[in-house]
């Protein structure tokens, strides 16, 4: 095949996945707010008549009604996110992980973790999906870092197989390897229960989209309590 | 301030759900006007210039507001809108598109043909009645229409 033909398909494909997710938002979020809105009738207007048991029972239904909104919204949120002709430039991701990092410090407050980041380290990569990339990445490491003794978050470099590879390490929470498999950078993949960290599991899926738009590698090393690890590279500059 | 209910809300909408609970959310909050329901971009023309169903209506009582969904059956929300701003006697009606869309495009065709408004429908009701409340409070007492009597 052509690689115009190929070009031609890959823009039929993309308006098609446009088109669905359109779909997605309108169509999905209407019986959305009846679930929502027709159970909190009942209980505004019946509630008298019901016990403990069916108000808790039409609170799990509202719950779940919102729960796959918030879901809707990450899907397409990571849809037009990443998305597009990316424009590659020399980006200082030093620079970028201090910004942001001191963004992150004022959601979460008082954790206070130890910075490492190591200077002058850029990479070829479209500046806005740069930031939102070092964005999920550095989240992650901030929410699985609270309520771990002594936190540490570190960005920097090394040489994988050769190639200049990034990492951001940290040293909280971390997950069984055994259990992520393939699904660790899926939609919606979670490795922890909501009740000890709340997510969509939508960060590390937008990670690897950005990474993939990059011709790059993402990859994960990970282990209970002791912290995880993410690396990655983009195109050789 | 008050508002004059004698004036109809006119809600263009399809979906059976989204009428009841708007029609819920305007009791919960005191909203008394009559709503004139159009289910589809036809009803919701005929409504305004008393042509099919309802070819005896006077249509020189304007609503005070138009209520409307983009995604409509039969003539869609972005034409209904057209034809509004195209027609000498609904030209300055106050519209307020009221949608599950944030589209980008749908926000920018719709300002682009002369909306007043637009608000997304919140999926949690407690947000959905808070809209409703603001949107009422705002274009049913503080906004003061193109025709005053």
């Amino acid at each position: 095949m052509k690689l115009h033909e190929c070009q031609r398909m890959l823009d039929d494909l993309n308006r098609e996945m446009d088109q669905m997710l359109y779909a997605i938002s309108h169509d999905l979020r209407a019986p959305l707010r009846a679930i929502d809105g027709f159970s909190q009738a009942v209980v505004e207007d019946y509630g008298d008549t019901l016990d403990e048991t069916a108000r808790d029972y039409l609170d799990r239904v509202r719950k779940g009604g919102q729960k796959v909104n918030a879901y809707i919204d990450g899907l397409l949120h990571m849809s037009r996110e990443v998305r597009g002709e990316i424009q590659p430039e020399i980006l200082d991701l030093s620079a970028m992980v201090e910004e942001i990092n001191a963004l992150l410090a004022a959601n979460y407050n008082g954790h206070d973790p130890q910075l490492i980041t190591a200077k002058g380290i850029s990479v070829l990569m479209d500046r806005r999906l740069g930031r939102t990339l070092l964005t999920k990445l550095l989240d992650n490491a901030w929410k699985f870092t609270v309520g771990t003794q002594a936190s540490r978050i570190e960005f920097g470099t090394m040489e994988h197989k050769g190639k200049p590879t990034c990492f951001i390490r940290d040293n909280g929470a971390g997950f069984d390897m055994n259990h992520a498999h393939d699904r660790l950078f899926g939609a919606f993949q979670r490795m922890h229960p909501d009740e000890e960290f709340e997510g969509l599991g939508m960060g590390l899926a937008t990670a690897r989209r950005i990474i993939n738009l990059h011709s790059g590698k993402i990859w994960a090393e990970s282990e209970p309590g002791n912290g995880t690890t993410i690396f990655f590279h983009t195109m050789e500059k | 301030m008050l508002n004059d209910t004698s004036k109809a809300i006119l809600l263009v909408e399809d979906n059976p759900d989204d009428v009841a609970l708007t029609l819920r959310a305007f009791k919960k909050n005191n909203i008394m006007n009559t709503v004139v329901i159009a289910k589809d971009g036809t009803e919701a023309l005929d409504y305004l210039y008393g042509t099919g169903e309802y070819a005896d209506r006077d249509t020189t009582d304007t609503p005070q507001i138009v209520l409307l969904d983009l995604k409509l059956p039969k003539i869609n929300g972005l034409e209904v809108l057209k034809r509004i701003r195209e027609d000498e006697r609904t030209k300055l009606l106050p519209v307020i598109i009221l949608t599950s869309s944030k589209e980008q495009q749908d926000l920018l065709d719709g300002y682009s043909l002369g909306a007043n408004s637009y608000i997304r429908k919140p999926v949690d009701f407690d947000q959905f009645i808070e809209a409703v409340r603001q949107l009422g409070l705002y274009w049913l007492v503080l906004n003061i229409g193109p025709t005053t009597d």
